[in-house]
């Protein structure tokens, strides 16, 4: 599933804690379109809580989360 | 001087290294004290006091520096805002909580809800063995530290994947990554959960995009035995899963054999270290 994935953009925020990947995952996805996808690189665990749900209730559509190393591959259509 | 021994008795005066001088202890269930009552300590610790506040462990107030003398005038004023002494000694003390479900984003259950309703029950009773002490954690975070309670209540829900939401799953693997007790595993792209590394924090559930996954039961998971003090211990599980009600009861029970299996002066959780849980599981 979702194995052909048009990403836009990517957000690198690995080695940044809670809040900080959500806020800029907010700023990016100002800047996309609608239907653009992106992919949001974290080492944060708390990305997994808080950028799913800020997108639940804003109305963006949470793709899927692949995890390696460490860092989780969060993907997220505007 | 007007003092009344009976009231010194039922507790809330702690004796203090100087003469005649008390602690006066002021109960606060679940830690929630509306800003009257706090302007009024305020201005008892002004009056009668030393112009300060020592905020107890388990989630009170002592005014220190109370003279003898003053007790009641002051136990009285208290009582016109709703505040009482705390309980000391050998009595069920006041039931500690976190914020709960209905403030808390992690939260599962309404701590201070139950929290409330035991101290209704229970609170100053006496004729124990030893002191007894209860907290309620809204989920399995446990912040307010249940298990370090003679009984402690924790907020848990298990998650299921019912057979009609099966095809909202996406697999996207949220659910799998976010899990703290890394029960969940994808089998044919649908997440099957592990019970036994399962921690009922209900993660999954609420992070679920799809909200595919859902709740399947929420209750009580009940410990004994913990204590702090020379030789500290958790408290084990006695009970999982248990409604609001049923954990009232169990506490009534605890409290009954605790009374019953008691040798002399001893924490219930040496009594549970002595004959077991079991005891206490009828």
């Amino acid at each position: 599933m979702h194995s052909d994935l048009e990403i836009k953009e990517i957000l690198d925020v690995v080695g940044l804690y809670c809040p900080t990947p959500l806020v800029l995952t907010m700023e990016k996805m100002q800047e996309l379109e609608n239907g653009d996808i992106l992919r949001i690189d974290a080492d944060d665990p708390m990305a997994l809580e808080d950028i799913p749900s800020w997108a639940k209730k804003n109305g963006h559509k949470f793709l899927k989360v692949i995890s390696n190393n460490g860092v989780y591959k969060i993907y997220i259509k505007k | 001087m007007a003092v009344d021994i009976e009231k010194l008795k039922a507790g809330g005066f702690i004796a203090q290294v100087e003469k005649d001088l008390f602690s006066l202890r002021v109960r606060i269930p679940c830690g929630n004290v509306t800003s009257s009552q706090i302007r009024l300590l305020s201005d008892i610790s002004e009056k009668y006091g030393r112009g300060y506040l020592h905020i107890t462990v388990r989630q009170g107030f002592e005014i220190p520096h109370i003279h003898i003398t003053n007790i009641d005038k002051v136990a009285k004023i208290l009582e016109e805002y709703g505040l009482f002494m705390g309980a000391c000694g050998a009595r069920v003390r006041v039931v500690v909580s976190c914020q709960g479900s209905l403030l808390c984003t992690d939260g599962i259950e309404d701590s201070p809800s139950l929290a409330k309703a035991l101290d209704k029950a229970y609170y100053g009773q006496w004729g124990l063995p030893h002191k007894f002490k209860m907290g309620v954690s809204g989920c399995p975070n446990a912040c307010s530290k249940p298990q370090e309670n003679d009984l402690g209540f924790v907020g848990v829900g298990e998650p299921v994947l019912l057979e009609r939401e099966k095809e909202e799953c996406t697999a996207c693997g949220l659910c799998v990554n976010i899990c703290p007790g890394k029960a969940i595993t994808l089998v044919d792209d649908k997440p099957v959960i592990d019970r036994t590394k399962c921690f009922k924090d209900l993660k999954c559930v609420r992070v679920c995009p799809q909200n595919a996954l859902k709740i399947k039961n929420m209750g009580w998971d009940i410990y004994i035995g913990g204590k702090f003090g020379k030789k500290p211990q958790l408290g084990v599980i006695l009970k999982t899963l248990v409604s609001d009600d049923c954990a009232i009861e169990i506490a009534g029970g605890v409290i009954e054999g605790f009374k019953k299996y008691a040798k002399g002066r001893e924490r219930l959780g040496d009594i549970v270290e002595r004959l077991g849980v079991d005891a206490f599981r009828s």
